[in-house]
């Protein structure tokens, strides 16, 4: 085949590109401007939308009119996206619970340990760009029993805890995220705005994409319970714990000082 | 009718201001961003973020350039580090995002439609076996129709520096085409 001068092939490239069957853009309008047309709220929506006042009043983001407050759709909170509700699609209510946080179990210790990259607390350290901090409360905590690295896009540190009465189980785990690491969504079902030390935190509850040995990422909770998400410096914490609010919040709380 | 692609003099968007870009702009916004992302879900999430960027950095932009370039530029960064950053990370994410939605329908309705547009995918799928500036470059140049000036504005280089982009991006995917969809270079407009 005799080869084309470049202008035909510039031409054909042309030619196919408007031939492109783009799926039709969404009207954003309808997404960032107009809250008051967006699809009906399920229970849970309209419980994420309280949270989501109270979160935004916490935050002192500027809502100054309609059209400011329906900028967000979702609630980001350093490297963590909350989605208030499901993405529009076709027959998908938007009132269905996520199945995320029904169908994914928590983990056990034997799905711990297939966990990629388990390494010390030391070495950890070593390659990550922010220092590793530690809670202090509860007093008995001690060091973590596991300590994995994982690239979500950026480096994170994954502090486990074993529950001592519970061989099986974990006590805490403890997430540490890096500058530059992974957007992620989840449609939590419960959704509670707080603070830590003074400043904006979200307890929530759902499921995380954790890459095991096999080099497969799976969607993960580690432990039953809530998640705390907050955020110091370039940082995002995610506490994962059974226990109540007020006591994440106080763990979180102690961490070590940088 | 449309306003010029022009920043506006106002210091900051006002509702209707701000309503306005976004009707002008969602669509070439949209599609690069489907381009780039190869999913409408996800463009149209990373769409709204790139307009919410774009409010929270109104003042900072340049209001005597224009405003699409901007916009795309903004758009093209969030999409350029998704990509980057995501690997087999976004990949897995992406698949259980489907597990979780029934099917949109957007494939299915993309493989019945008719040839040329078939011939446009194709293309796709070859300009995405490229590296990340020759795609968008050509994303920019012959999707989305913006003149080499208005590229330079949207990556931020001088217009010499697109020009050889696109002469490298064209003949690299030349060879792509050549080599895994040669029925594409072979049939100009009109024939067959």
């Amino acid at each position: 085949m005799e080869p084309r001068p470049p202008s035909e092939w510039e031409d054909r490239v042309r030619e196919l590109a408007r031939q492109f069957p783009y799926p039709p853009a969404p009207d954003l309008r309808s997404r960032i401007l107009r809250p008051g047309v967006r699809r009906p709220r399920g229970r849970r929506g309209a419980w994420a939308a309280g949270a989501f006042g109270a979160f935004m009043l916490a935050l002192g983001i500027l809502l100054a009119s309609p059209a400011r407050a329906g900028l967000l759709e979702f609630l980001q909170i350093g490297a963590v996206r909350i989605q208030l509700q499901p993405l529009p699609t076709p027959s998908k209510p938007a009132a269905t619970p996520s199945p995320a946080s029904e169908a994914i179990p928590e983990t056990r210790m034997p799905g711990i340990l297939d966990l990629a990259g388990e390494t010390t607390l030391e070495a950890a350290q070593a390659r990550v760009p922010f220092p590793i901090r530690l809670p202090t409360y509860p007093p008995d905590l001690g060091r973590p029993d596991h300590v994995y690295l994982q690239g979500m896009g950026g480096p994170a540190v994954i502090l486990v805890w074993r529950d001592p009465m519970r061989p099986d189980r974990i006590r805490l785990a403890l997430f540490e995220i890096g500058p530059g690491a992974l957007i992620e969504k989840i449609t939590p079902q419960v959704l509670t705005a707080t603070t830590v030390h003074g400043r904006p935190a979200l307890w929530a509850e759902g499921p995380y994409l954790l890459q095991t040995r096999s080099g497969r990422w799976e969607l993960r909770r580690l432990v039953e319970g809530h998640v705390l998400l907050w955020t110091e410096g370039e940082v995002t914490y995610r506490l994962e714990t059974d226990l109540g609010m007020e006591e994440a919040v106080r763990i979180a709380e102690s961490l070590s000082a940088p | 009718m449309e306003r010029e692609h022009r920043a506006h003099p106002l210091e900051g968007p006002d509702e209707a201001l701000w309503e306005e870009v976004i009707r002008q702009h969602q669509e070439p916004v949209f599609r690069l961003l489907y381009l780039m992302l190869g999913d409408a879900e996800e463009a149209a999430d990373t769409a709204q973020e790139t307009f919410l960027r774009a409010f929270r950095a109104w003042d900072r932009r340049d209001p005597n350039r224009p405003l699409r370039p901007w916009l795309l530029r903004i758009a093209a960064h969030l999409a350029r580090n998704r990509r980057r950053a995501l690997g087999r990370y976004w990949r897995a994410l992406q698949r259980w995002a489907r597990l979780q939605s029934p099917p949109s329908g957007m494939r299915d309705e993309i493989l019945e439609t008719v040839a040329r547009q078939e011939e446009a995918e194709r293309l796709w799928r070859a300009i995405r076996r490229l590296g990340l500036i020759d795609q968008e470059t050509i994303y920019l140049r012959y999707f989305l129709e913006l003149s080499e000036a208005e590229i330079a504005q949207v990556q931020n280089v001088a217009i010499g520096t697109v020009k050889s982009r696109l002469h490298r991006a064209l003949h690299r995917l030349r060879a792509v085409v050549e080599r895994e969809f040669p029925d594409l270079i072979g049939r100009p407009h009109g024939e067959g």
